[in-house]
């Protein structure tokens, strides 16, 4: 088995580890944004960031583009596009969050649909967190196969 | 890592990343359009939401508070509070 002979099997593990994680993180927080599309308009009209015309397309959009990263992350398709478009999305979240926090702004999150807390500086942590999960996945993810092929290390 | 070892990497990606994000798009759209309590693409209304918003909360002057609260006579409410509403209703006045 190849976990056995690699001389270095956890870092890849613990990135498929880090992937399912960011995969389920990125269904359930798109499947609830996609069941009300108009809580989520408000709760990005709320972050006063973009303009009236762009709000509805991107509560569109943003649920889609989060399941299809998901749905990439567990099947293993263009699994480093998706962790390259997850390490953007957490860096433009805790952009946003970052602005809304230092202007005070007392709003609801709007991450997981209408169950989500209003924003805080834990909530800036977590998506941090989740950014330099994304990245390492991005760097350090060599798939289902790596992990049970027996095949020989040779890299 | 080097940056040529990273960059073989992010190319890549790139390129699987706009594929995501063109397939993402379509369906969202395509969904959107289909579905019965749809939103329109580029008609969301600041406007509208603040005055549905409005709407939903009750205005009350600060008299009819305090005609409420000698009615009610709320166990809640502490004489320092009472006082605080008599001196806003003071400098309301």
């Amino acid at each position: 088995m190849k976990l056995k002979n690699s001389p270095r099997p956890l870092t890849p593990l613990f990135a498929l580890i880090c992937r399912l994680t960011l995969a389920i993180i990125f269904f359930y927080a798109g499947i609830e944004k996609i069941i009300n599309p108009g809580d989520f308009a408000v709760a990005i009209y709320n972050y006063q960031l973009l303009p009236d015309c762009a709000i509805n397309l991107s509560a569109i959009f943003l649920p889609w583009l989060e399941v299809f990263i998901a749905a990439s992350l567990i099947a293993g398709i263009y699994t480093r596009g998706a962790a390259l478009i997850s390490a953007l999305l957490f860096l433009t979240f805790s952009t946003a969050l970052a602005i809304n926090l230092m202007r005070g702004l007392d709003i609801s999150c709007g991450c997981f649909g209408a169950s989500s807390g209003n924003i805080s500086w834990l909530y800036l942590e977590r998506d941090l967190s989740l950014f330099c999960i994304s990245v390492f996945v991005l760097i350090y993810d060599r798939g289902w196969r790596y992990l049970f092929s027996f095949q020989d290390y040779k890299k | 890592m080097t940056t040529n070892n990273l960059s073989q990497k992010l190319y890549p990606a790139f390129r699987e990343g706009i594929i995501i994000l063109a397939v993402a798009l379509f369906i969202a759209i395509a969904f959107n359009s289909m579905r019965s309590n749809n939103i329109p693409l580029f008609g969301f209304s600041s406007a509208a939401l603040i005055k549905e918003q409005q709407a939903k909360i009750p205005s009350i002057t600060l008299s009819e508070v305090y005609d409420l609260y000698r009615k009610i006579k709320s166990y809640l409410l502490t004489p320092a509070i009472l006082l605080v509403l008599k001196k806003a209703i003071s400098l309301e006045l």
